[in-house]
């Protein structure tokens, strides 16, 4: 069913190595999927849907009758593989880099001595929309911030990880793993049998582990948690359920919250209940519509919220603020960062892209010769703005971009252009198995007492359309399971 | 539990109700008038279909085909079974995280079955398959809701909602039907039992009535089992004994006895364990009516002091 191929140059490829041969770890696979034709395997792939669609791993699209058009989340049955030692580095990685984000966000709000050093330019923090004045001086209890991190991973030509983008606002895709899991484990069980594979269901007693960790009151035995969805029709619902259900704790909507004396409540059918931790699945700005600089017409928050939080009466996770840590712009900094905190000999486990300083002469005189393979960004603008890609532009915009770099050195950095590497995944619509890029995210809990764990494996989401380098499910992703193995 | 679980279980125990209650009562009547006396013409089985599904469409316009794919599919009439199971469905994601997962893939399933069902396979030949899987689909829905989930405040909400929503139909059906039986008609007994084995036979009643009485099936017979026998579990006494049991286990009411839902409930539940076929049978119409007044206000105390 799957023919080897020779991978395109420039790709790594996670099956078939240059010349075409098969990886080692994948032999079994394709020896399981060779006893399958296209015509079977089709086959499988649409009971699939159907067990997905029944058990409600969906997004839905709402209409104005109450017909609601729900997708699944596509879900290639091809198993994505990473060896134990890919994986002991990468989780090392990704540990150490939410380390140093901790420590970071700890220091933006206090003492900002990262900034006050030059590490950082104080601009990029204090033009950043995620930066919260309100969050200064605050003591997040257990010392955390990032609780829950998603860190985007791609494989790059070279057969290196590399970090394409950290998310320490609000992660998701985490029930898919679970959800792909489960599926794959029904339809193929075969596959299983010539591997030793990680488990990922312990994912939901560890998250419980790790909220209660951080209750507000330590000595409180029995802290009461809960999950904050924005409601039905959010896109992710399915998620915010799951993360409830297989907790045991409550899924809660803002409105079924309410602040008093200082502490939060629950309104229940016997009255009010105290909640001590707050798992919110909605962005910092509608968390509250009474606190300074959030949206004044959040219907999905708790009045008085913050108040709450600075008390100390309750813990709210992620911390507000922390997006002011996964900015892209910040990112480019991030060698910087692991380094001032965690030390200026500390082994990156895990690597950023390469940033040329263009203030630097030798970075500058790469970036001007290689701008058509670049990606031009500003250090101190966040969100995005003001960043040419070398190979979209045409000769006058690059003399343009080159003009530009060169009259304000300070002012810009460049990056390679990164590839995805690919594998061999089913295309339904054309009944053929083709390679397609892909990435992994990975996600990592940080909480009370040391407490750091980082799920095995992680979300492997791969690009459907052919050549397409987006793998998000908005634009047609897809997804696979992804194993560790021994 | 959170007041608004409360209020989303309440409503998908009343909507995976009613969803029984029409797949019975439409294939009943229908197929029963094909064949049936010449007073139950066509005409007349539209309307008890008309009214059960809600009464939306004007009685002068009914026609057949209308009114049967309607009544399956039409999701801007409240009471169709598409309807239904959305609503139903939609609760029990409100509620998704408190539900076991058997439970919600079986809910999830019979809203799958009823969306994708082939419309103009039902027009031709197949309303009769439709009704009887959705039907069977709701039963596993049930059966998931009693032998996977723990017996607590959850479980107890959605049972009140379902219990009230049967004693609420019961007594929806009683009174559809017993309309048809005021027609003037020269055959009035035929007639008049003709109708009470399509009331029967809407509640799954007729084998046990036949059973319980040993004798051939009258209006009177017919009407006792259904509001008064507190052992049939499609009989109001009966539903309304579950609601009461239910609202117990829920240890509501400690807001003052002025708000007592579960003193309404008793009382309600008092009249039809401890009255009789002869209260019934006076004026039927205005029995009916004050149970429904009843069953309502019920509904209104549970809304207003405890699920909002």
């Amino acid at each position: 069913m799957i023919t080897p191929y020779v991978p395109a140059r420039q790709v790594y490829d996670e099956v078939f190595d240059a010349e075409g041969k098969v990886r080692p770890h994948y032999r079994a696979i394709l020896e399981h999927f060779a006893k399958y034709d296209l015509e079977k395997f089709g086959k499988f792939s649409e009971g699939v849907k159907q067990v997905l669609n029944n058990e409600g791993v969906t997004f839905a699209v709402y209409s104005d009758t109450m017909k609601a058009t729900e997708r699944i989340f596509p879900f290639d049955l091809i198993p994505r593989l990473i060896t134990g030692k890919e994986w002991e580095s990468l989780e090392k990685g990704v540990l150490q880099r939410n380390e140093a984000i901790n420590k970071f966000l700890y220091d933006l709000y206090h003492d900002q001595e990262i900034l006050k050093d030059g590490i950082v330019p104080e601009k990029l923090i204090k033009s950043s929309a995620h930066y919260l004045e309100s969050m200064k001086g605050f003591e997040p209890p257990g010392g955390v911030y990032n609780h829950i991190s998603g860190t985007d991973i791609i494989r790059h030509k070279d057969g290196e990880f590399y970090v394409l983008e950290d998310n320490i606002r609000s992660p998701s895709g985490v029930s898919y793993v679970i959800a792909n899991r489960r599926t794959l484990k029904k339809t193929f069980p075969g596959l299983f049998y010539s591997y030793k594979t990680a488990r990922v269901d312990n994912y939901s007693s560890d998250l419980l582990d790790m909220l209660q960790s951080v209750a507000p009151d330590p000595t409180e035995a029995d802290p009461r948690c809960v999950v904050l969805t924005p409601g039905v029709y959010n896109s992710a619902y399915y998620e915010h359920t799951w993360l409830a259900q297989s907790m045991g704790i409550e899924l809660v909507e803002g409105r079924d919250l309410s602040v008093k004396n200082g502490f939060v409540f629950q309104k229940t059918i016997n009255g009010m209940e105290k909640v001590d931790v707050i798992y919110r699945r909605i962005d910092d700005a509608f968390l509250d519509p009474t606190a300074k600089g959030f949206r004044k017409d959040s219907m999905l928050g708790v009045p008085n919220l913050m108040k709450a939080y600075a008390a100390g009466n309750v813990t709210i996770v992620n911390a507000p603020g922390t997006g002011v840590a996964d900015d892209k712009a910040v990112y480019t900094f991030m060698p910087e960062i692991i380094k001032y905190y965690l030390g200026e000999n500390v082994e990156m486990n895990l690597k950023n892209v390469p940033t040329y300083k263009c203030e630097e002469e030798d970075d500058f005189q790469y970036v001007i010769s290689h701008l058509d393979q670049l990606v031009i960004k500003p250090v101190d603008e966040s969100g995005g703005y003001g960043i040419s890609i070398g190979n979209t532009l045409s000769e006058e915009q690059l003399e343009e971009v080159k003009k530009t770099v060169t009259t304000n050195r300070r002012k810009y950095i460049a990056q390679p252009i990164m590839s995805l590497s690919m594998q061999p995944t089913f295309i339904e619509d054309e009944n053929i198995v083709e390679p397609r890029y892909l990435d992994l995210r990975t996600f990592c809990l940080k909480g009370g007492h040391g407490f750091e764990k980082v799920l095995p494996g992680g979300l492997t989401r791969v690009a459907l359309k052919k050549g397409n380098l987006i793998v998000n499910s908005s634009q047609g992703g897809g997804s696979k399971d992804t194993w560790v193995i021994e | 539990m959170l007041s608004r679980i409360a209020n989303n279980l309440y409503w998908a125990g009343r909507n995976l109700e009613r969803i029984e209650h029409i797949a019975r009562f439409v294939p009943v009547n229908f197929f029963a008038s094909l064949d049936g006396p010449k007073e139950a013409d066509e005409a007349s089985m539209l309307k008890k279909l008309n009214a059960m599904a809600g009464s939306v469409s004007p009685e002068l316009e009914l026609n057949e085909g209308d009114v049967l794919v309607d009544l399956a599919f039409d999701l801007k009439n409240p009471s169709s079974v598409s309807s239904c199971i959305t609503l139903a469905r939609e609760n029990c994601r409100g509620a998704r995280d408190l539900l076991s997962t058997e439970l919600w893939e079986s809910v999830n399933k019979l809203f799958h079955y009823t969306q994708t069902f082939d419309q103009d396979l039902y027009r031709e030949s197949s309303m009769h398959e439709f009704m009887v899987n959705a039907k069977q689909l709701v039963a596993v829905c049930k059966y998931q809701a009693d032998s996977t989930m723990v017996k607590n405040q959850v479980w107890s909400t959605l049972k009140l909602g379902l219990l009230l929503e049967r004693a609420f139909q019961v007594s929806r059906i009683i009174s559809i039907i017993h309309t048809e039986m005021q027609r003037e008609t020269e055959n009035w007994d035929l007639y008049v039992q003709y109708e009470c084995i399509n009331l029967l036979k809407s509640l799954e009643a007729f084998d046990m009535n036949r059973k319980f009485y040993r004798k051939p099936v009258n209006a009177e017979r017919a009407m006792e089992f259904l509001v008064f026998n507190e052992n049939f579990p499609r009989s109001m006494a009966f539903c309304m004994k579950e609601v009461c049991m239910y609202l117990s286990n829920l240890s509501l009411d400690e807001k003052g006895k002025k708000l007592s839902v579960r003193m309404h409930a008793e009382n309600l539940k008092n009249e039809l364990v401890f009255g009789s076929v002869d209260d019934f049978m006076g004026d039927i119409p205005a029995y009916i009516n004050d149970v429904q007044s009843k069953i309502a206000l019920i509904h209104r105390l549970l809304n207003e002091h405890y699920f909002a």
